[in-house]
């Protein structure tokens, strides 16, 4: 009975709390901190020490790009599209490029088009496409963005495209860490050359070996709203139950504690829902 | 303690709340920008700490302690964005 009673008192403010949620208590904020911090420390440390458990910086697979792009298709009764390595590559190509001459565009700096690289890779093609996506955190956010989009949904439901490449590319651009997305289509000139054999066998093989992994970001996200949750919930008992028993205290004031957590809150919720050209 | 206006105080949470909603907003919709966030983080939570300073000092009932707590808050803000954005 007792022990039910202390829990509730983080929550409820009573006498024994001195009338504060213990929740709030100055000692106890400062725990949310140290335990926070000591949790992301323990994260990165484990995302060094096991990398293939972790993955860093988002959950995006080229692998599901390229599912969720097929079921898109699928929808509209289209054929699904087969990976292609040399498309891949160009993707990778255009991703690195981006890094290095730091832009942000279907076009680079040195008006490089994107179809200089499926040429750089030695893909003939008689349709090409580009989509490009950054900032984001999950492949169905990606796919889905570009769905919203006229421009980029044409490309993923174009009936003239037979194959697509893929590559989701960490770095830094402008200054800012990020993931690129490129995703390219094309149509070869020759379908049933030897290349799109080759092509098939290394994109299956590729396929089995992505390995699903927990995302540090998504961890450390779900930990800041579970924080970020349990002191709004403290705040909004606190202010309820104090002002139903008219209770002069001397502590901050809880609507603008709420106001100041909901925008911390709305910032961690709205963030990086990603960009796309 | 002094007694507070009602208009007075709800002038004083919109303030509040109208700066937190352009940071956010800001925040979001801004292109980005080298230290763009570190930036915006720390200029929220100052901002929160001298609105509190000035609306308790306002109230009458401006305390070393209510200060602490708003630090905390808003360093519990940053830690959690900087770790996140």
């Amino acid at each position: 009975m007792r022990r039910s009673r202390g829990i509730w008192s983080f929550f409820i403010p009573n006498q024994s709390n001195n009338y504060r949620a213990r929740f709030l208590h100055l000692p106890v904020l400062s725990a949310f901190i140290f335990f926070f911090l000591l949790a992301q420390t323990a994260i990165s440390l484990f995302a060094l020490s096991k990398p293939a458990v972790l993955g860093y910086s988002s959950q995006i697979a080229p692998e599901e790009i390229v599912e969720l792009t097929n079921l898109e298709r699928e929808e509209q009764g289209l054929s699904p599209l087969s990976l292609n390595m040399f498309l891949n590559e160009a993707a990778q190509r255009k991703a690195a490029d981006m890094f290095a001459f730091d832009y942000w565009a279907h076009k680079s700096p040195s008006n490089r088009e994107p179809w200089d690289f499926f040429e750089e890779v030695g893909y003939d093609y008689i349709y090409a496409g580009e989509n490009l996506a950054r900032d984001f955190s999950t492949s169905e956010a990606v796919v889905a963005a570009w769905m919203m989009s006229p421009s980029h949904k044409d490309n993923i439901i174009n009936g003239q495209y037979q194959e697509i490449g893929v590559a989701v590319v960490n770095g830094t651009l402008r200054g800012v860490e990020t993931t690129l997305v490129v995703q390219l289509f094309g149509t070869p000139v020759n379908p049933l050359s030897v290349v799109k054999e080759e092509t098939l066998v290394v994109s299956s093989v590729s396929k089995k070996e992505a390995p699903k992994s927990l995302s540090p970001l998504l961890i450390t996200k779900r930990v800041a709203i579970f924080i970020l949750g349990v002191l709004l919930g403290a705040l909004l008992v606190d202010k309820i139950v104090v002002e139903r028993k008219k209770v002069a205290r001397l502590c901050g004031d809880n609507l603008a504690h709420i106001s100041f957590l909901a925008a911390v809150l709305a910032t961690i919720l709205l963030a990086r829902s990603g960009v796309i050209v | 303690m002094k007694k507070k206006s009602k208009r007075s105080t709800i002038v004083d949470y919109l303030i509040l709340g109208v700066v937190l909603a352009t940071g956010v907003i800001l925040f979001l919709f801004l292109p980005p920008i080298k230290y763009k966030k570190e930036v915006g983080i720390l200029v929220m939570a100052a901002f929160y700490v001298f609105w509190s300073i000035w609306f308790h000092s306002k109230r009458g009932d401006l305390e070393i302690k209510i200060v602490l707590e708003y630090i905390v808050v808003a360093v519990l803000g940053m830690v959690l964005l900087l770790a996140l954005i």
